[in-house]
């Protein structure tokens, strides 16, 4: 018998061709436990990415392993133990929260009714209300609830924060964090939400255009990249693509790097280096992108 | 997979509540006009058959079932199995309505006895599972709105075909053309129909078998097709 992978989810020159868009040779790897942050604007590749991660979409070149298996050949061994949570949930409308619950739940062979009533005690779910009459905060909640009730290995969530209000935000990413203690789930979030993710990441994978930025663990992504300000002389004599993505002011500018150290080395005290946020990182990218 | 059959039955058994009242109505006054009842009971039985994918289609879930556990194989076969219940669910229902109204009414030897026997049912049942056999493969290609376009266009077309096939065959045997004699043709008509009937009767429960058949390989290639096209289809 083989041993568990030590990643959950392993991607690899992942490729998938629109009329108008590509995804091209997306690659990452999410270890076991872990909690990965896909942060990118919108229209970059994040739903598609999630999308063949599931198997909803065929993959037109590079492999996905998850759990050491591939979705497109094993589809139902790989989503049996995944939880997902679409950016919108559709169940059906005129049933009752519980009635569709019970519909999901003959599924799964893992499926634990008591976590998924303790989650809809702590998230407030009406379970005799019909679906149709949840506000969209109550539609993600429910889909969290499911996606949390069968000991899935691996979470897959699309935005899920999106139009939820500050104080679930926060249960949220309290009841992803509680889900790591045991060492056994790994959560792969999409989000434009990215404070959400520096709360709770791990490693974060910035996707743009279809193509991956970077992808690393957050506290080197943090350390490495940066924002520096100086004067616009100054921009005037560094070469072209020095940095990764620039806001020119009326005096100065300000502007991403991938090196902080090398930038602090060759360029000292003419300028200031701050630390960056990651919406720094999709805000300067998305420009870098433009720029090019 | 039956959880899969289980969860389209749940999601559209309130269509019952639509077939049971309209179906008694339909019943009630099929000794007047039975070419209702054929459309009522092929109509209710489509509804049951296809209707859960309404619904699906409505509600948007299908990104929902195919995130589950289960094989895009699985999902096909589900939804044949499922037509497969609808269709001998509303032939049934429709029987059985049609049995109890003829004696209720005690018309049954007036109205249109042959159309409520299990003979004219199976020959409905052979025609709606061509009908979805047509359908599935179309929706499992291009979701339900175009699959129904696609069908509706298909459906037109076949009909054309026929009635052009049949008056061109009447014409070779030498009948007058309906459209451009019709005195002509109302005269031969009786004539035409009792020959119609004497060679079909003694060849009908054969006949019958041979379409039912038919319409069960047509089914099987149906759902090997669908299987082929849902799981090449990005969603």
């Amino acid at each position: 018998m083989s041993a568990e992978p030590t990643c959950v989810l392993e991607l690899d020159g992942l490729c998938k061709r629109y009329p108008g868009f590509t995804l091209a040779d997306v690659s990452f790897a999410l270890p076991r436990g872990y909690i990965m942050g896909l942060i990118g604007p919108n229209g970059a590749g994040k739903t598609t990415t999630l999308k063949l991660i599931l198997g909803l979409l065929r993959r037109d070149g590079g492999t996905i392993r998850a759990f050491g298996l591939d979705p497109a050949r094993h589809g139902a061994a790989v989503r049996s133990r995944i939880g997902f949570v679409h950016d919108e949930p559709h169940f059906y409308r005129h049933l009752t929260v519980a009635a569709n619950a019970a519909l999901v739940a003959r599924f799964y062979r893992t499926w634990e009714y008591e976590t998924f009533q303790r989650l809809a005690v702590a998230f407030e779910l009406p379970l005799d209300k019909r679906f149709g009459a949840l506000s969209h905060g109550n539609r993600t909640k429910f889909a969290l609830a499911l996606a949390l009730s069968h000991r899935a290995e691996l979470v897959v969530l699309d935005e899920p924060t999106s139009g939820l209000d500050p104080v679930f935000r926060r249960d949220l990413l309290d009841t992803l964090t509680e889900l790591l203690q045991d060492a056994r789930t790994s959560i792969l979030f999409s989000t434009h939400i990215t404070s959400d993710l520096e709360r709770i990441a791990d490693y974060i994978t910035l996707i743009q255009n279809g193509r991956i930025v970077f992808s690393a663990a957050k506290d080197e992504i943090l350390e490495r990249w940066a924002l520096v300000k100086g004067g616009r002389d100054l921009l005037a004599r560094l070469p072209r693509g020095y940095f990764r993505g620039i806001h020119r002011g009326a005096h100065g500018f300000e502007a991403l790097t991938d090196d902080a150290a090398a930038v602090r080395r060759e360029l000292g005290d003419s300028v200031v280096i701050e630390a960056t946020t990651l919406d720094d990182l999709v805000l300067y990218t998305t420009e870098s992108e433009a720029d090019a | 997979m039956l959880s899969l059959v289980w969860k389209d039955i749940v999601a559209a058994r309130w269509l019952l509540l639509l077939v049971i009242p309209l179906g008694i109505v339909q019943v009630a006054v099929m000794s007047f006009l039975p070419v209702i009842y054929i459309v009522a009971v092929l109509s209710f039985a489509a509804l049951l058959a296809l209707g859960s994918i309404a619904v699906e289609e409505a509600q948007r879930t299908e990104l929902l079932w195919n995130s589950l556990p289960v094989s895009r194989g699985q999902l096909v076969a589900a939804r044949y199995l499922t037509a497969l219940i609808g269709m001998v669910t509303g032939l049934a229902l429709g029987w059985v309505l049609a049995q109890a109204m003829a004696r209720l009414a005690s018309s049954g030897a007036d109205g249109p006895s042959a159309l409520i026997g299990l003979d004219a049912h199976a020959l409905l049942f052979g025609l709606l599972a061509c009908g979805v056999a047509v359908f599935l493969p179309l929706y499992f290609r291009f979701g339900a709105g175009r699959a129904l376009l696609f069908c509706s266009a298909i459906a037109v077309a076949t009909l054309l075909l026929v009635s052009l096939l049949a008056e061109l065959i009447l014409s070779a045997k030498g009948y007058p053309s309906p459209i451009s004699d019709p005195e002509a043709w109302r005269a031969a008509a009786p004539a035409l129909m009792r020959r119609l009937t004497e060679w079909l009767a003694p060849r009908f429960g054969r006949l019958l078998a041979l379409f039912l058949g038919a319409a069960v390989i047509v089914m099987g290639v149906s759902l090997l097709i669908s299987r082929r096209l849902y799981e090449a289809r990005d969603l």
